[in-house]
């Protein structure tokens, strides 16, 4: 017994059909969108391990189940701001914000001063970071970043407490940045439970 | 505004209903599907380096759509179960919600109904096809709605489910063959009845 393939298609077709407009609206979404990224990215070690035990039969489900809403809460990041400063120019990152923006110049020379901000009643320190330059990709891993070009800043045997945490950087901007495209200053915090990776600075290349 | 913003602007306006359809094939239910279709896109932008590019919004969303109804299905471990949507045994007054989502303006006053538009033996169809897709295992249902609703080819299904695809081929066979039972029952039955009219 057989079934006729565009047969098929025009039931589906027709069925999907069926369903009823969407009450789904941009505003809405960006609510939710908004609530859910001041919860930064999440990687704990219970998770990435049920990550591995999924793509052994589903490989390309990789980047969904972490967040999947039945999976077990993640660890609870540390909820670190910053405050940014390149060339003179300080703006502040508080946990869960945006990151500030920065144009700069193919070529130029960027002095990074980056003041890491743990509050007082966090009891689990940070016990490595990662500061340097991301394109676009931002992926948390046990054993530290993998995406971070140049990584600009490692400290794998810290112990960071509440208080504020000053770290000096230096970039030299790629002279064939291309206008209008952007990179970031991306952070990795490692802590006992998890990992986190933000974004903690864009620099968008001038036109 | 924001590109993502824009963006998802974009989507929402234009393709979300779309999204749906893939959706409601997916899980045969209104409101999950509407669940499904909103977590898909929560998760979509909720990355602020990994949100999706204008020019490949809709395939990002509907992966992640996909990708999490399987999940999802196999994380409930247990077999789907497809409400029917409609009382076929009943005739009622307009058994058959309009599919065109756009309400007409103008609506026809001829009370002269003409050719019923949507028959009940067709929307008693649609139902089966529901039901049929309800039977199969989540991965085969994805592989069905995407090769024959989304009409994409097997290379860019086993890119979404990140499977080979000899694996997405071996599916869709298997489908077909449990599909073609209740299909082409309601297959016969059409031809049945356009020839008695």
């Amino acid at each position: 017994m057989t079934i006729d393939e565009r047969e098929l298609a025009r039931l589906l077709e027709e069925t999907a059909a069926l369903s009823s407009p969407p009450r789904l609206t941009a505003e809405e979404l960006t609510s939710h969108i908004r609530r859910r990224r001041a919860l930064v990215v999440v990687t704990g070690v219970g998770v990435v391990m049920a990550v591995a035990a999924l793509a052994v039969s589903l490989p390309g489900a990789l980047s969904a189940p972490s967040q999947a809403p039945a999976a077990a809460p993640g660890p609870v990041p540390v909820q670190a701001s910053y405050a940014v400063t390149v060339n003179g120019r300080t703006q502040h990152l508080p946990f869960g914000g945006s990151p500030p923006g920065y144009a700069i110049t193919p070529g130029e020379t960027l002095a990074i001063t980056v003041d890491m901000t743990i509050p007082a009643r966090t009891s689990v320190p940070v016990t490595a970071l990662w500061l340097g330059i991301t394109d676009g990709v931002l992926a948390p891993g046990p054993n530290g970043p993998a995406q971070l070009s140049p990584i600009l800043s490692a400290d794998t045997r810290a112990s960071l407490g509440p208080g504020t945490h000053r770290f000096t950087l230096r970039w030299v901007a790629p002279v064939d940045l291309r206008p209008g495209t952007s990179r970031q200053l991306s952070a990795e915090e490692k802590w006992s439970d998890g990992e986190t990776e933000r974004m903690i600075a864009v620099f968008n290349v001038r036109r | 505004m924001d590109s993502w913003k824009q963006t998802l602007a974009e989507l929402a306006a234009d393709r979300v209903t779309a999204l749906k359809r893939v959706a409601f094939l997916l899980c045969g239910d209104d409101d999950t599907a509407e669940g499904l279709v909103r977590e898909a896109l929560i998760r979509a932008f909720a990355r602020p380096l990994r949100a999706p590019r204008r020019d490949n919004a809709e395939a990002h969303v509907r992966a992640i759509m996909v990708r999490a109804f399987i999940d999802d299905a196999r994380a409930s471990a247990r077999p789907a179960t497809i409400e029917p949507l409609l009382d076929t045994a009943a005739p009622g007054p307009d058994p058959d919600p309009d599919p065109d989502p756009d309400p007409d303006p103008d609506p026809d006053p001829d009370p002269d109904p003409g050719p019923d538009p949507d028959p009940p033996g067709q929307a008693a169809a649609r139902t089966t096809v529901l039901a049929a897709l309800g039977g199969l295992p989540p991965a085969q249902r994805a592989c069905v709605v995407l090769r024959y609703y989304q009409d994409l080819p097997a290379a860019a299904i086993s890119a979404v489910l990140g499977v080979p695809d000899d694996a997405v081929e071996q599916q869709l066979s298997d489908a077909m063959t449990q599909l073609a039972g209740p299909l082409s029952d309601t297959e016969g039955e059409q031809r049945e009845e356009g020839a008695s009219r």
